[in-house]
């Protein structure tokens, strides 16, 4: 592991200051889980690893008056998963934080973490000076991109491996971000970039910017959601497709519903028009789902080997339907 | 709950006896925001040894490290205890498994300076308690191994199910001991161990 030194903020704006150094590359230390894999295989070097553990009002899960949930950033994700108003509400979030590497990892991880760790791309992971690590050459356009995305990619094809953004999307959560000294709060959907805008980050976090709050605002009483995840083994491993959604239902019709991809592009990948197309379809209606799904992956564009990613894609949708009325 | 009558049924006196050893001596005030000494309050340079102070198996310990240092390379190289094993040293298989705090973590995927003033517990450590003998028996008992290679992080994991769950239905068991591989795929006879174990407990 490579890093000059180890640095304990005691306050977030002393974190934020000293993250800021445009002469230096610093990382926060939430979870580690993430941060640790980076260093050991040399793929990030830096100059300072700030320890976060210590800022002890980022841990906590808050129920308000109104409805509305905040999240702590250091909350981990066991807290997540423990908590019984997540797990009798918003059953999206509790199964995507269900499946989430394994219990080990789930006690350190952070939620804040897990919205910012980093790509998986074996290339990126590796020992290649790729386009994301500053190179000219996107090494899984031509190479092994069995697990990069079919949506939105170009020039690096990643995919965005978190299993709580896309639960957080597709409930309409925002994220606070601390930067220069104050808090600003975002739509988490707007959080992510393509790599078409910038392909050295994944995010819009600027030097200096950490994650402070997830909020996520009251929902609907007969909200019914599910996270679905496909993934090659049941451990430790990350979504080839996986699909939240957070769905309103008259009967077997949806009134009002969201859904949000892992695993299919950089971002977590949502459709405007396939969220519009949403309302009023008809769960007992499988021409209407199947040309619904259809639809929803008519944008797909694979690369050699994910053509695969298509087809789950399409199937997921109509599991997810079947099993949510 | 019945009390306890030496036939090895469930008492919960025992149980808590079992497993409160552990945390006796503790001097941290809330377990998982522990203090932060004053020697930390600093930029602390990598090529600087600091000294770490922590609970190790129901002692309160202190040793110098490097700030690289993961918890596992602290654990098996300055406090010599080489039941933590290391084995793919990247989050990936269990062998390493410890509990910090009542969890059970990966020690090679965590920073030694990050376990300051928290309770640590090796399979060492549990060896002479009741619910980690009761354990090690339900292994021995129901074949819970093949080579053995993987079992203390097996154990540890059990351990820290059973500490938060003492009855533990199947499906909770498969999802507890889901984050440690077995090269062997002793996995069946795994379950059967910790079943065994929570009934004995
Ligand atoms: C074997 C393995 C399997 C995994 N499987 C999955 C999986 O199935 N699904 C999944 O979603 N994830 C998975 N992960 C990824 C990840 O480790 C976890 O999701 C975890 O939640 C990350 O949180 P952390 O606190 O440990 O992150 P850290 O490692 O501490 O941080 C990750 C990155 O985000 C930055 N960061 C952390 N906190 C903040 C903040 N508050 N503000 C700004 N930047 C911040 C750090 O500097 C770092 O660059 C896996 C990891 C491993 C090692
Ligand atoms: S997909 Fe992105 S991260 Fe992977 S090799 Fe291409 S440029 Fe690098
Ligand atoms: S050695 Fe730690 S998880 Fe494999
Ligand atoms: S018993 Fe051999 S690895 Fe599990």
């Amino acid at each position: 592991m490579k890093f000059k030194s180890y640095v304990y903020p005691l306050s977030l704006s002393a974190a934020s200051a000293f993250l800021a150094n445009k002469n230096e590359l610093n990382f926060l230390n939430a979870g580690g889980t993430d941060l640790l894999g980076l260093l050991k295989e040399d793929i990030i070097k830096a100059d300072n690893i700030l320890n976060l553990k210590y800022l002890k009002d980022l841990k906590y899960i808050n129920q308000e008056p109104s409805g509305e949930l905040n999240i702590g950033a250091l909350t981990s994700i066991s807290e997540i998963i423990n908590n019984v108003f997540i797990k009798k509400n918003y059953n999206v979030l509790h199964q995507a934080a269900s499946q989430i590497a394994s219990p080990q990892l789930r006690n350190i991880g952070t939620v804040g973490g897990n919205l910012c760790q980093r790509p998986r791309c074996n290339y990126f992971r590796g020992d290649f000076n790729c386009l994301r690590k500053g190179g000219d050459t996107c090494f899984a356009f031509d190479g092994f991109n069995k697990y990069h995305c079919i949506m939105n990619g170009g020039p690096c094809f990643i995919v965005n491996p978190s299993d709580l953004a896309p639960a957080l999307i597709s409930l309409g959560a925002f994220v606070s971000v601390f930067s220069n000294g104050r808090e600003k709060e975002i739509p988490l959907q707007d959080f992510y970039i393509l790599p078409s805008a910038n392909y050295l980050k994944e995010t819009i976090l600027e030097k200096g910017d950490i994650v402070t709050k997830i909020r996520i605002p009251a929902q609907p009483r007969d909200l019914k959601s599910n996270y679905i995840k496909i993934k090659e083994r049941e451990t430790w491993d990350f979504a080839l497709v996986s699909l939240a959604a957070s769905l309103v239902l008259d009967g077997k019709k949806i009134t009002k519903g969201s859904l949000v991809f892992g695993g299919v592009a950089p971002a977590p990948y949502f459709s405007v028009k396939g969220n519009k197309d949403l309302i009023g379809l008809d769960l007992k209606n499988n021409k209407a789902i199947e040309s619904f799904a259809e639809a929803f992956v008519k944008d797909a564009n694979p690369l050699s080997m994910n053509g695969y990613k298509a087809i789950m894609m399409k199937n997921i949708i109509i599991k997810l339907f079947s099993e949510i009325i | 709950m019945p009390e306890n009558n030496s036939t090895g049924k469930f008492s919960r006196r025992k149980f808590v006896k079992g497993f409160g050893a552990t945390v006796a001596g503790a001097v941290v005030l809330n377990p998982s925001i522990p203090k932060i000494t004053k020697s930390l309050q600093k930029k602390i340079k990598i090529s600087e040894k600091i000294k770490l102070n922590f609970n190790l198996n129901g002692k309160n310990v202190s040793t110098d490290i490097y700030p690289y240092n993961t918890l596992l390379e602290v654990l098996r190289k300055n406090m010599r205890l080489t039941g933590t094993k290391k084995t793919c040293n990247n989050g990936e298989c269990g062998g390493c498994t410890v509990i910090i705090n009542k969890q059970a973590i990966y020690s090679c995927h965590i920073l030694a300076m990050d376990i300051e003033g928290k309770d640590v517990l090796t399979i060492e450590g549990i060896g002479d308690m009741h619910a980690g003998e009761v354990i090690r028996k339900a292994f021995k008992d129901m074949d819970g191994l093949q080579c053995g290679f993987c079992t203390p992080g097996q154990v540890m994991s059990a351990y820290a199910l059973l500490l938060n769950n003492k009855k533990p239905s199947l499906d909770e068991i498969k999802t507890a001991m889901s984050g440690n591989l077995c090269r062997c795929g002793a996995y069946h006879n795994i379950s059967a161990s910790v079943i065994e174990a929570s009934n004995k407990l």
